[in-house]
């Protein structure tokens, strides 16, 4: 059972990583942090920042890219093309299917964000050393803080690429899905504390409007919560209590997903 | 073969042609951006929705638009106005919104709207933004110390502001001292040249630091020119009516030349200033 | 112990908007018995895709019961000893032939030792052997049907459900695949397949179904099949009568 899993897993993560866009990507990113060494000399003073923003946006760059192009492309193909019967044809559930699959792209971008994170720790590393005063406010610790709750970040928005394309039968409907998914869950939170804000509770809104909303606000991921970027940039202590609260809260965001995902597929026929 | 050539030939010329294409566009670009500079700024409320999580890559890019925007001005010595002020204020309120710890925008704009555009006010609300969210750091409180002592002439506010920032770890500690010595040298240059030099030595934007090392050089003439009047009233027992009274008793050879354009002349209340105000002669 | 058998099962397919109806298969019920080679043949559209993946458990159908080996499709473990090659097989672009089959003999739980054996004999049996490290996507249309007969059967399956196993290939390539499908015969094991080749069907099955317009119209032996002067003449004379009913 493990080791059938494995395979599956294995299978996914060699389709993947083999995938010529991933070339695209690392190229890009790469320029991206080689590029950092370059602008930090326009700044004054906080250097230490302008390389961690940028260092933490290629990484997150890189992983939206993946995600959309090569993880949706792993799973929509599967069953745009058929190859999904030479899975299913096995002794493979629809379940572990699903879950092969899942854990086969997240192992993908796990080897990208560890090719990435070895990268802009080198970058910004020449760049602390060629302006080491200008790096009195940085931390290591908070860069990886950073770069961990941008990995799980990547859980919840992959469990819905694997959660849309078990219910629709195209990859662009996927892609689009996906998408604005991610856009709203990073928006979501400052739509809220708007509509909170005095400023929004002096407009009349009606009920069923604030019901609405509340409701969205429990369906949709807040994805902002992954974003330590800014914070990091200026070594702000982020606890250990919240980065363990957002992993649980990954964690119950995409089982829940996947979950849904292998109910719904489990009932799909696949012509 | 014969294809191959004639496609190659056709090739060759397309890119020479092109080379000449780009270099009239960018002339034609370049007029058409002068006429219009984009010196435009988005509400923050949307900016920041649309930076998604990028908010910090975001500002870092808002806020080198912004420098290079007037440290291309101060270079070209280009005249700035009312519209180029609420164009730094907004922008940086803008960035700080994107990132509120960006200690870079705070003292840029900080910098900018004192001295070039004497907006106090509209610097020391952004100060205030950087003591609220960078509560580790002595910076914002000495700088609106210094807004409060050098500008709006309150020695009150502004050695409360320095005994603030005394008081967070990681100041230097002749702050106490600073603060003591500054509401002594109430009306006097001798702060603002301690404050520039810091600034200074920490300033990296070719045009932004031209313009700082000018203030500074004007700054420490006119400071030198008080002292000289000091020793005028010192010696004998009257403060001079001109500063060629100065030149006239000896005590300098002649007045100095203003690195502004203007000239320095001595005001009723016996402080020196100058009629460029500090602020280059624009064309 | 029957290996497959099918009762009365339909499937009706309906079109995502229109709400259009279309019986796919009709009340088909069938006993396939092990150690025996069970051609389907039918004109485009007739069910037999339908009928093999609902065995294979990718469609479930809309009524009756399909056992495989006493388990029902939906359960993994149906699926254990079977092999399966699809019409059209299209496999992962970017992986090579021999990492396909690795993964077919991992899943379906075979030592490494054993697989490697199974691999490389296969991939000499069908062609494949100096290909075998290149990858999917430059295969030609006769090179990935190969690579899917061999996906099917590397792990040495009991029951092989082949999808039109002959088609894109060249007359050396069907030679090859009927002289497999015998050799699977002469080993004991269970052969499902279907067809337009009638006469392919005809050389090398036990036992011909034969459907049309979503319907069963007959299950024959290789005697019946030669009382009524082959297979072509046989088709040809069911599929007439079914137009004329029709009218």
């Amino acid at each position: 059972m493990g080791r059938k899993l494995f395979a599956l897993i294995f299978l996914t993560f060699k389709e993947g990583v083999r995938d010529r866009a991933l070339v695209g990507v690392g190229l890009f990113s790469l320029a991206m942090m080689g590029g950092s060494v370059m602008v930090v000399n326009f700044f004054m003073r906080e250097l230490h920042k302008v390389s961690v923003d940028i260092n933490l946006s290629a990484i997150a760059f890189a992983g939206l890219l993946l995600t959309f192009f090569v993880s949706l492309n792993l799973m929509s193909k599967d069953m745009d093309k058929h190859t999904i019967y030479c899975v299913l044809s096995k002794p493979f559930s629809r379940t572990q299917y699903i879950w092969g699959k899942y854990l086969g792209i997240m192992f993908l971008i796990f080897i990208a964000f560890c090719i990435l994170t070895l990268c802009s720790t080198a970058t910004i590393f020449f760049i602390k050393s060629q302006y080491e005063v200008y790096f009195k406010e940085f931390s290591w610790l908070e860069f990886y803080k950073a770069i961990y709750a941008q990995f799980l970040m990547f859980f919840i928005l992959n469990a819905f690429i694997v959660f849309y394309s078990t219910i629709t039968t195209s990859s662009f409907i996927t892609l689009l899905f996906s998408i604005s998914t991610y856009i709203a869950g990073q928006t979501i939170e400052e739509v809220v504390l708007f509509l909170q804000s005095s400023q929004a509770m002096e407009m009349v809104m009606s009920k069923t409007i604030g019901s609405i909303i509340g409701i969205v606000q429990y369906v949709l991921p807040n994805l902002s919560v992954f974003d330590l970027k800014v914070r990091s940039a200026h070594a702000l202590p982020i606890s250990f209590e919240y980065l363990s609260a957002i992993t649980f809260y990954c964690l119950i965001y995409s089982s829940v997903l996947l979950i849904s995902s292998s109910l719904i597929f489990n009932r799909r026929e696949l012509k | 073969m014969k294809q191959t050539i004639s496609l190659s030939c056709f090739l060759i010329i397309s890119m020479v042609s092109c080379f000449f294409v780009q270099q009239n566009l960018s002339e034609k670009r370049e007029e058409l951006l002068k006429a219009s500079y984009m010196a435009y700024t988005l509400p923050s409320k949307i900016t920041g929705v649309l930076a998604l999580e990028f908010k910090g890559i975001v500002s870092d890019f808002l806020f080198l638009k912004t420098t290079t925007f007037f440290g291309d001005k101060f270079i070209k010595q280009e005249s700035v106005g009312e519209k180029q002020a609420d164009y730094a204020y907004e922008s940086i309120k803008i960035v700080t919104d994107l990132d509120p710890w960006f200690w870079d925008a705070y003292l840029f704009a900080d910098m900018l709207l004192t001295w070039d555009f004497g907006q106090i006010d509209k610097a020391n609300e952004l100060l205030l933004k950087a003591k609220k969210n960078r509560t580790w750091d002595f910076k914002p409180a000495y700088y609106l110390g210094f807004n409060h002592f050098y500008f709006l002439k309150d020695n009150k506010k502004g050695s409360r502001f320095l005994m603030e920032a005394s008081k967070i770890p990681g100041a230097p500690s002749y702050l106490t001292s600073l603060a003591a010595r500054l509401s002594m040298y109430e009306n006097q240059y001798q702060p603002a040249i301690v404050f520039l030099n810091e600034i200074l030595k920490t300033t990296q934007n070719k045009g932004l630091k031209n313009e700082y090392e000018k203030r500074l050089k004007t700054l420490i003439i006119m400071d030198k020119l008080e002292k000289n009047v000091h020793a005028y009233h010192a010696a004998f027992n009257v403060f001079p009516e001109t500063l060629q009274d100065l030149v006239d008793k000896g005590i300098i050879e002649s007045i100095p030349d203003d690195p502004y354009g203007g000239q320095f002349v001595l005001l009723k209340n016996k402080r020196v200033y100058t009629t460029s105000k500090m602020i280059y002669k624009r064309k | 112990m029957i290996d497959i058998s099918i009762k009365n099962i339909s499937k009706i397919y309906v079109s995502d908007f229109k709400c259009k109806k279309k019986t796919a298969v009709q009340n088909l019920s069938l006993e396939i018995e092990p150690g025996e080679i069970f051609g389907i043949i039918g004109r485009n559209g007739a069910g037999k895709s339908t009928t093999l993946k609902m065995i294979m458990g990718f469609i479930t159908p809309d009524s009756g019961q399909i056992f495989i080996s006493g388990k029902i499709p939906a359960d993994p473990d149906s699926r254990c000893k079977i092999g399966y090659l699809p019409e059209n097989p299209y496999f992962y672009d970017n992986l090579t032939a021999r990492e396909l089959l690795t993964f077919s003999c991992q899943a379906s739980g075979l030592d490494q030792k054993t697989s490697n054996q199974r691999i490389e004999l296969l991939l000499k049996q069908v062609g494949l052997f100096a290909e075998q490290n290149q990858k999917l996507r430059t295969y030609s249309k006769g090179m990935t049907q190969r690579a899917g007969i061999c996906f099917a059967l590397v792990h040495d399956p009991d029951i092989v459900i082949l999808d039109e196993p002959m088609s894109g290939l060249d007359p050396m390539g069907r030679k090859m695949v009927i002289d497999l499908i015998l050799d699977l015969k002469k080993r004991g094991k269970t052969v499902l397949f279907c067809s337009h080749i009638l006469n392919d069907v005809e050389r090398i099955c036990d036992r011909v179904a034969i459907m049309d317009q979503a319907n069963l119209k007959g299950i024959y032996t290789k005697e019946q099949i030669l009382e009524n002067h082959g297979m072509e003449e046989l088709f040809l004379k069911i599929v007439q009568q079914n137009e004329l009913q029709a009218k």
